[in-house]
């Protein structure tokens, strides 16, 4: 028996209605971990290549980690998984609050749903038992109202995951929601949960997770957070709102559809600062157990915008997105927009990016007031960036055709709008520059899932995790991009926070500890990093086995073409072979194709991977 | 050598409030030091306790970035640093 994990899947066919649970193995525990590495190993294994990833035949997993609801700092996090109906290749999105934990407090580490329900329906888990429920009372409630709903229905400690409208409606942007404002919201899946007519999860949940030591893990807990890394403080005072100022003054947070500079463009931007956000929030949030709690709860609203009651502090993406991104200063009007996203259940950088990129393509003439029911889409314009949002997330008018993503919506405008859509592989571009941030720019491009900030070498990592490295060019980064990435993909698929793993953690020691006394493996930096090899290594086996060859490609723009000309990121040019090159030939992959090396897969005990790709 | 260190507002808490510090040194490490001794809250934030800028920070001289030299980067009387804060997440 493996500690850490309950040791049970659950796997629920929604159109036969059947529900199967099977062991998870000890031996798969220690080489896929959990999360993403659990989730794409199961459905690599057993969805066929090709599947439509709105059909029946597609698989949707909610997937947790060893370390999720331990006594790990920040193990709060689970991770949704699938095929991605934004990009047609591996898709995943985590999340915090509690449904993590109390999945496992429920008796699950994962939850495996296939098949589509005749009439939408809810899982509900109490404590071990598993039953499907009629949800069609729920269907068109907002994220919130079912959340209300259900917690009547089953108890006040009822923890829920569920989808809101956008969801319901397929758009490829929706996200997957909890805590009524927590988003697991990249990569579609929420379109993909409402495919299902899968309308929440819900979990009642008190069983215990069993762990190696359970005296010295509360005592490592206490040590642990005795020593926490300097920048603690910070997320505590600001959250990730704090970065907004110092992002946007070295121009990686986006201006303009990232056509745009701070000093050229906005340079006000201060005024949607973290110190304007803060001035609104009420108290703050916490996700399970977290000593650190970098979210917020903000005040009701007192001016033009009347966000709802328990509306979330937009977090950085979400600022940036529907802030600077588009030449907007009215800090009021990012609230709502965070509050709107999280209550239909959308992804907000995705939301951000496409109401960004109906803005440019007014300017360009591409589309008019005409197309968007009078809305006039002009840079800054903060109510009309909501009105567009409302219509996005019900799919109303040229919302219809926006709730896809900028790619999607290119192909229906036409008129060379593609040169607009900020998004690659089919994936928005989160609000962080790979103009100048070379580490966003070997992940945006080189792993699995394209155009993630949370993903790869350049994250926050305890001090003594990286080598040393230059910074400032592409060239001997291969290696040190490969071990922070191998770490984060350890620590994603373990349910850890990464804010708490980087900040929170004081030393890659006590990330290494948190393991071996939670689990009782003898786990070694070494095994962390072939482990993490192996993960990245599964999720882009999935990629390969659809046909998808990488690296995935930037818009020109991205790459500094042509490049910006003020500000301190002016004149960067990147050709793309430069970024990852060296970066594949460190993970053993082929630098054509990004398809991991037979060798690799072998050296990495990925036979029946191997057996696959090299038929 | 006296150096203006520009703190951003939200992390005047780890400066006593202050909107700008100063700090003495010939290049930008000695002076990240001095910061470090002078306000022992920031103590391995913004170079580790190996000497090493730490990945969450890139530091501008006079508006531009000191990638390349980095710690080594030297500094002159008048010269103003900032201290940019970026992780991913959020």
């Amino acid at each position: 028996m493996a500690h850490g994990v309950m040791g049970k899947m659950l796997f629920v066919d929604l159109g036969k209605k059947q529900l199967k649970e099977e062991t998870l193995d000890p031996k798969t525990v220690r080489e896929y971990i959990g999360g993403y590495g659990l989730g794409a190993k199961i459905i690599f294994e057993r969805q066929k290549p090709g599947v439509d990833p709105l059909g029946p035949d597609a698989m949707l997993g909610i997937v947790t980690g060893m370390l999720t609801g331990t006594d790990a700092i920040g193990g709060s996090r689970y991770v949704m998984v699938g095929k991605s109906p934004l990009t047609g290749g591996w898709g995943d999105a985590n999340s915090g609050g509690n449904i993590g934990p109390f999945l496992k407090f429920g008796g699950f580490d994962a939850v495996f749903f296939s098949g589509i329900s005749e009439k939408p329906v809810y899982l509900y888990i109490d404590n071990g038992k598993a039953e499907i429920r009629d949800a069609s009372d729920l269907w068109g409630k907002d994220t919130f109202d079912t959340e209300d709903i259900l917690r009547e229905r089953h108890g006040k400690k009822l923890e829920v995951a569920c989808i809101g409208p956008s969801g319901e409606k397929l758009s490829l942007m929706a996200a997957v929601m909890n805590n009524k404002g927590r988003a697991a919201g990249r990569s579609g899946l929420g379109a993909v949960m409402g495919s299902k007519k899968l309308k929440a999860i819900a979990i009642n949940g008190s069983m215990e997770i069993p762990v190696a030591d359970k005296e010295a893990a509360k005592a490592m807990r206490k040590r642990h957070l005795s020593d926490m890394g300097p920048m603690v403080k910070f997320m505590q005072e600001f959250g990730t709102c704090g970065m907004l100022e110092m992002c946007a003054k070295v121009d990686d947070a986006p201006f303009k559809n990232w056509s745009g500079t701070g000093e050229g463009d906005m340079p006000n931007y201060s005024d949607i600062g973290g110190p304007h956000i803060i001035a609104q929030q009420e108290k703050r949030y916490g996700c399970y157990r977290c000593p650190i709690a970098c979210g917020g709860i903000m005040k009701p609203s007192t001016g033009e915008y009347k966000w709802g009651e328990h509306a979330h502090k937009p977090e950085y993406e979400t600022q940036a997105m529907f802030g600077t991104n588009l030449l907007v200063n009215n800090v009021d009007s990012i609230i709502m927009a965070s509050d709107i996203c999280n209550r239909y259940g959308i992804d907000t950088i995705g939301a951000g990016a496409v109401v960004a990129f109906a803005m440019e393509c007014y300017e360009k003439g591409i589309i008019t007031a005409k197309d968007t029911d009078g809305i006039e889409m002009k840079w800054g314009d903060h109510r009309a960036s909501i009105a567009l949002l409302e219509k996005i997330v019900r799919r109303e008018g040229i919302g219809d055709i926006l709730a896809d993503g900028t790619k999607v919506a290119a192909q229906k405008l036409g008129k060379g709008s593609d040169k607009y859509a900020m998004q690659i592989g089919g994936q928005e571009i989160p609000a962080h520059d790979s103009r100048g941030g070379h580490g966003f720019a070997i992940a945006y491009c080189s792993e699995p899932t394209p155009g993630r900030h949370t993903m790869s070498g350049e994250m926050p990592h305890p001090p003594g995790t990286m080598p040393e490295y230059d910074p400032t060019t592409f060239k001997g980064r291969g290696k040190p991009h490969m071990i922070g990435s191998a770490f984060s993909n350890y620590y994603n698929a373990a349910g850890l926070c990464m804010i708490c793993y980087g900040d929170g953690y004081g030393k890659a020691e006590y990330f290494i500890e948190a393991i071996q006394t939670i689990t009782g493996w003898d786990v070694t930096r070494e095994e962390i990093i072939k482990t993490g090899m192996r993960i990245n290594a599964m999720r882009q086996a999935f990629n390969i086995r659809e046909g998808i060859i990488t690296p995935w490609k930037f818009p020109e723009r991205m790459l500094g073409k042509p490049p910006k000309t003020v500000g301190p990121r002016a004149g960067i040019t990147w050709k793309l072979e430069d970024i990852y090159t060296e970066y594949y030939e460190a993970m053993g992959w082929d630098t054509e194709t990004g398809k991991p090396k037979k060798e690799t897969l072998l050296d990495l005990g990925m036979d029946f991977v191997a057996k696959e790709l090299y038929k | 050598m006296s150096i203006e260190v520009e703190i951003a507002h939200v992390f005047r808490s780890y400066f006593n409030g202050q909107k700008s510090v100063k700090a003495e040194g010939k290049t930008v490490g000695e002076c990240l030091n001095d910061l470090s001794s002078k306000y022992p809250m920031t103590k391995n934030m913004i170079v580790d306790s190996n000497g090493n800028l730490t990945n969450r920070f890139e530091i501008y001289l006079n508006g531009q970035s000191t990638y390349g030299t980095g710690l080594f980067t030297p500094v002159k009387e008048g010269d103003k640093i900032d201290l940019v804060y970026i992780i991913h997440g959020g």
